[in-house]
């Protein structure tokens, strides 16, 4: 068949969904399909939204390919008669976010009005695809409850699972993701002046935040953490990383309000650790029974200390949670012979 | 909502009057009102509390599009009153309240202020005049019937395609509105609220001696003056018992005109200047019959003609225009031309008898007091604001598409243009693409 | 600096330009101070009406976070940017070419307003671009006869200079690239009936399809020019195009009427090898000088014949000629990194 694979990025921003796309393509030439990955440029203003969309939406490529799967809208919105969704998120600033205390569009009629034309765009764009999947429950539930879409999970799974191991477990507890405000390491950091085992963290990534960034070594210092808290701000080789997972104690992964379950909580499973989360971490928390195959914590300091010391003092658990773990990821066939299965299907 | 309240402040506009009583209605309704004064050179008028004022200045335009979200033009046959709405009407988009079918002297107002081309004001006047309009403007200067004039070239189209969304008062002229807005277009009836509304008339009342017939306003051709004089004067009983009053301002030319035809008919008249509301309840409170005959008919609404509803006397209009929409129960008609014979009929009809007149007028009074209330007005102002807010966002999609062609190139007969205005339309608004 | 290369695409469709577009952006990364991504921008041109839309969808799209666009192609240089610099691959020549029957642009009064529209779009992007290169001589002035617009030549470099290194002539003359109809091999290899010097000719690359492979071998049976001529018709990894170039006497390229100079001439001249050429090839004769750097003769076997047995027999002259060639490449300093200081300015 001939695929189209396409999304919405923005010039020299690398997001979750990239990789999507990327990996999707590949898997799908792997079985032998032509792929075209279509990125278009798109910038979130509202005062833009509908122009841009409407650009989309003249797209051809219904005379070139056999199939669209569109990942980040509004690829949604690109006419096909054989279009599959693997829809990532909303455009939360309409949806849930709108009378929340995140809100970002002003409280004004107008707003209102576009946010209704908005919503018609996805209700129609939705409803043309002839299958929508998504990437977590969160999302689902909210095309469920905004736009009265049922939608099918379909968790987006890693590149090449089987190159991570599990060596040991040590005394660091490891946070591998992108470093920004929303991923809450700072949160991490604090729970570090709790504990009262020898227990450490490492958190290793990059972002496009230098002050998040220079704020979370002032709270090193200011703290005295930098005996046990190493700070990695920089992009890792594949290597590195399988390497820090092999040999981490358990994997923390504490973001505010995803919709996707994240990366490190999937490559935590082939590596045979467990997870300590967050009750308002979003998407990851679906991953994760509390006690059984990681921690789902509330957002607080102390809480996420006292998981920290509870794993360090007793490696028995920790072992038996992680196991756990790769049991409970393994059982939830998140593979990219489903993903194509209901793609193509 | 926020509102953006485009009016003349001076005080002898008749928008002015209704522009602030629909601004104290709103502002009652707890819209967030503030006042934009159009006039070129705003007097320093008094602000009702709970409205704010604000002069108007190009330079705002983007603060104006940010603090509302609703813009109404009040638009009028003045430039005067009105020429500060061009400063801002492109780059504010919002709604064009229309209360003269014909903007003319705006639009020669502005062209002469504005230095404007002759050519350049004929392509103007030929784009929505068409080819005779555009000769009868270059001759213009020639024309002594000015009334004709501005009934042939009304322009409106030229305030009327920049608003996103326009308001008429009636339907003579709502077509060519409706045609010329992009956006949403609908009929209020007119609001009016005198200053001092006159006392109802007393009980009917047998020779009370002489019956008076006023008409009331600027002393202008279009007034059927010398039709009322010649109709008195063709009934022996109107001759011996109706006296004409003609009350407004008028030019000395114009009143010698007519009382040397009032003298030659045999027919009474009195002049009266309107020197205050006092005068004016005077003289309505004084009257038997009103007079509000307009041919052409270059308002929108006649605010008199429902002054003189209110005043509980019956009023004689031409059949055209607004006062069509008047209900024949209310209002004593004749045909469109103004015949003289109809016009003596009506006017004999009314002053031999009191009591139907007396009836007819307080019927009429109560009437008029509810329907053309503010409150009525601002109840369909209120469901309009709500649908032009709601088509902004399309609205503002179709300049930012038609900007875009028209820095691509393309002719306005583009057939790409409909498959684009197609596709955002089944995007955006329609059911299934 | 952010540097996005802007490309259009036909799904599916990969080409010399595709390689392009790839290569530069690969370049653009490994220079200082500077990240590059691709844009590929879907392109669909059939039927004639999508041409407007086309300038409309490239004309609305809106490219964020980033500092300077390279633009390659109609309409992907439409796409609005204010630091925008062209290096065109080629004009839309559809839009263009009268009477050459390639287009499928009716001339019909809306089949001259579309190309109306192209034309106007293009002068207006290429006045509102901070500068414009093209790829070759020809589309240089063909820009100008087309647009009066004023371009800079600007070579695409090749990208493994370093595996043309030269070396002893082996007897035999090279021709290397696709093999079709329209870069007319099948010329050489008749031409080879008629030389008397015992020069061999050596043809290698893929064939765009089975039957112009076919052609070659065909006449290779038909003249009974087996031991005379090899035919290597695949596709070749580099050190085997290499390896084939630095043992040539002498190269031989000869398309019908093409823009650029062609890799295989600027193989040639990197290895210190003359070029032989014909009168009507076009791009390639921009750079090779009859009597200085290679042959120009007339399209035709019998004089093809007595350049191919001029260069075995004058060998001294052959050697020559080939220095002078490369000297009159490097003059022209047609590198990736002096290709992308120019791009850059």
């Amino acid at each position: 068949m001939k695929i189209v694979v396409a999304s919405s990025f923005v010039p020299f921003v690398d997001g979750g969904g990239r990789f999507i796309v990327e990996w999707l393509a590949e898997r799908l030439r792997a079985e032998g399909h032509a792929v075209e990955r279509i990125y278009l440029p798109f910038v979130d203003t509202p005062a833009t939204m509908m122009e841009q969309t409407l650009a989309y939406r003249l797209i051809d490529v219904a005379q070139s390919a056999d199939r669209l799967i569109a990942i980040r809208p509004p690829a949604h919105v690109i006419p096909h008669p054989n279009k599959v969704l693997w829809f990532i998120h909303h455009f939360r600033a309409f949806y849930d976010l709108w009378d929340s205390e995140y809100r970002s569009v002003p409280d004004r009629p107008e707003s209102h009005a576009l946010r209704r034309r908005l919503w018609h765009m996805d209700d129609i764009a939705l409803r043309e695809a002839r299958r929508v999947l998504t990437i977590s429950k969160v999302v689902a539930k909210r095309l469920l409850d905004f736009n009265r879409v049922p939608a099918e999970v379909v968790y987006p799974p890693l590149h090449r699972p089987e190159q991570f191991r599990c060596e040991a477990y040590g005394d660091e507890i490891l946070c591998f993701s992108r470093v920004e405000h929303h991923k809450r390491q700072d949160l991490l950091l604090e729970a570090m002046r709790f504990v009262r085992s020898p227990v450490k963290l490492r958190l290793c990534g990059t972002g496009l935040s230098p002050t998040y960034h220079r704020s979370l070594l002032e709270t090193v210092r200011r703290h005295g953490l930098h005996e046990r808290v190493a700070i990695d701000y920089r992009w890792l080789r594949e290597e590195e990383k399988i390497e820090l997972f092999a040999h981490a104690l358990a994997i923390a992964y504490v973001p505010f309000d995803e919709d996707g379950v994240g990366y490190s909580a999937l490559e935590a499973a082939p590596a045979r650790k467990t997870v300590v989360t967050t009750s308002d971490s979003g998407a990851v928390v679906e991953l994760v029974e509390d006690g059984v195959n990681g921690y789902v914590l509330p957002p607080d300091p102390a809480a996420i200390a006292g998981a920290f010391d509870r794993l360090y003092l007793d490696r028995a658990q920790a072992r038996r949670m992680g196991e756990a773990h790769a049991a409970h990821v393994g059982g939830m066939n998140i593979t990219w012979d489903r993903v194509l299965e209901r793609m193509l299907g | 909502m926020k509102i953006g309240w485009c009016m003349p402040v001076d005080e002898r506009s008749g928008i002015a009057r209704f522009g602030w009583a629909i601004a104290a209605e709103l502002a009652q309704r707890n819209h967030d009102l503030t006042v934009l004064a159009s006039d070129i050179e705003p007097a320093a008028a008094a602000v009702p509390s709970g409205i704010k004022r604000q002069s108007i200045e190009a330079a705002h335009a983007g603060a104006y599009n940010e603090a509302f979200d609703a813009v109404f033009y009040n638009v009028g046959d003045h430039f005067a009153f009105n020429g500060r709405i061009l400063d801002i009407v492109d780059a504010v988009p919002g709604i064009g309240i229309f209360h003269d079918a014909s903007i003319l002297n705006f639009f020669l107002g502005w062209s002469q202020r504005a230095g404007l081309d002759a050519e350049v004001a004929e392509r103007m006047v030929f784009k929505h005049c068409g080819a005779s309009g555009a000769q009868r403007f270059r001759q213009r200067a020639s024309e002594s019937d000015r009334f004709s004039l501005c009934a042939e070239l009304p322009m409106i189209e030229w305030i009327a395609e920049r608003t996103w969304g326009a308001i008429a008062h009636a339907g003579h002229y709502f077509g060519r509105i409706r045609a010329a807005c992009p956006g949403p277009a609908t009929m209020i009836t007119l609001a009016y609220r005198p200053a001092l509304l006159p006392n109802p008339p007393p009980g009917p009342v047998r020779d009370r001696g002489a019956t008076v017939i006023t008409t009331i306003g600027h002393v202008n051709a279009n007034k059927c003056y010398a039709e009322v004089i010649e109709a008195i004067a063709a009934s022996v009983t109107l001759r011996r018992n109706a006296i004409y009053r003609i009350f407004g301002e008028s030019e000395p030319s114009n009143r010698a005109r007519l009382a040397a035809l009032g003298a030659a008919r045999g027919v009474r008249i009195e002049f009266a200047e309107q020197r205050d509301d006092a005068a004016l309840t005077r003289c309505l409170e004084s009257t038997d019959i009103i007079c509000a005959l307009r041919r052409p008919i270059l308002e929108g609404a006649s605010a008199s003609a429902i002054e003189g509803l209110l005043s509980g006397r019956p009023v004689v209009v031409a059949d055209a225009g607004f006062y069509t929409e008047l209900p024949d129960r209310y209002v004593v008609k004749v045909p469109a031309d103004v015949p003289v014979p109809a016009l003596t009929a009506a006017l004999e009809r009314l002053a031999a008898d009191p009591e139907g007149r007396h009836a007819l007028g307080i019927a009429a009074r109560a009437w008029a007091w509810d329907t053309f209330s503010p409150a009525r007005y601002c109840d369909a102002l209120e469901v309009f604001m709500a649908a032009f807010v709601e088509a902004k966002p399309l609205l503002r999609l179709g300049a930012d598409i038609g900007r875009t062609l028209a820095h691509c190139g393309f002719k306005r007969d583009d057939p790409a243009i409909a498959a684009i205005a197609a596709a955002a339309h089944g995007l955006f608004v329609g059911g299934k693409a | 600096m952010k540097v996005l290369v802007v490309n259009n695409m036909a799904p599916f469709v990969w080409g010399g330009a595709e390689e392009l577009a790839e290569n530069l952006v690969r370049r653009l990364n490994a220079t200082p101070g500077v990240e590059s991504e691709l844009l590929r921008l879907p392109f669909q041109w059939e039927p004639v009406e999508r041409l407007p839309l086309e300038i409309y969808i490239h004309r609305t799209f809106r490219l964020h976070n980033t500092d300077r666009v390279i633009a390659l192609k109609f309409p992907a240089y439409l796409v609005p940017h204010e630091r925008k610099t062209l290096w065109l691959l080629h004009q839309f020549r559809q839009a263009y070419d009268h009477g050459r029957g390639e287009t499928h642009i009716p001339d019909t009064d809306r089949g001259r307003e579309i190309r109306r529209l192209i034309r106007e779009n293009d002068v207006a992007c290429f006045r509102d671009s901070a500068k414009i290169f093209v790829n070759s001589e020809i589309t240089r002035r063909r820009l100008e006869a087309n647009t009066g617009m004023t371009g800079e030549v600007l070579l695409a470099p090749m990208n493994d200079p370093e595996l043309f290194a030269g070396g002893e002539a082996d007897g035999y003359v090279f021709a290397g690239g696709r093999i079709n109809r329209a870069k007319r091999q099948h010329l050489l290899v008749e031409a080879m009936r008629y030389v008397r010097s015992g020069v061999r000719l050596v043809v290698a690359g893929p064939p765009d399809a089975p039957a112009d492979g076919e052609r070659l071998h065909r006449l290779v049976r038909e003249h009974g020019l087996d031991g005379h001529v090899t035919l290597d018709l695949r596709l070749m990894t580099r050190a085997e195009v290499a390896r084939y170039v630095n043992g040539a006497l002498a190269c031989a390229y000869l398309p019908f009427e093409e823009d650029s100079v062609g890799y295989v001439t600027m193989e040639a001249f990197t290895a210190a090898k003359p070029v032989l050429t014909v009168t009507d090839s076009g791009g390639v004769l921009v750079i090779v000088a009859d009597g200085q750097t290679g042959w120009v003769v007339a399209p035709e076997p019998p004089a093809l014949a007595a350049a191919l047995d001029a260069a075995m027999i004058q060998r001294r002259r052959t050697a020559e000629m080939g220095a002078a060639a490369r000297a009159a490449w490097r003059e022209l300093d047609v590198t990736w990194p002096s290709t992308i200081a120019r791009l850059l300015s």
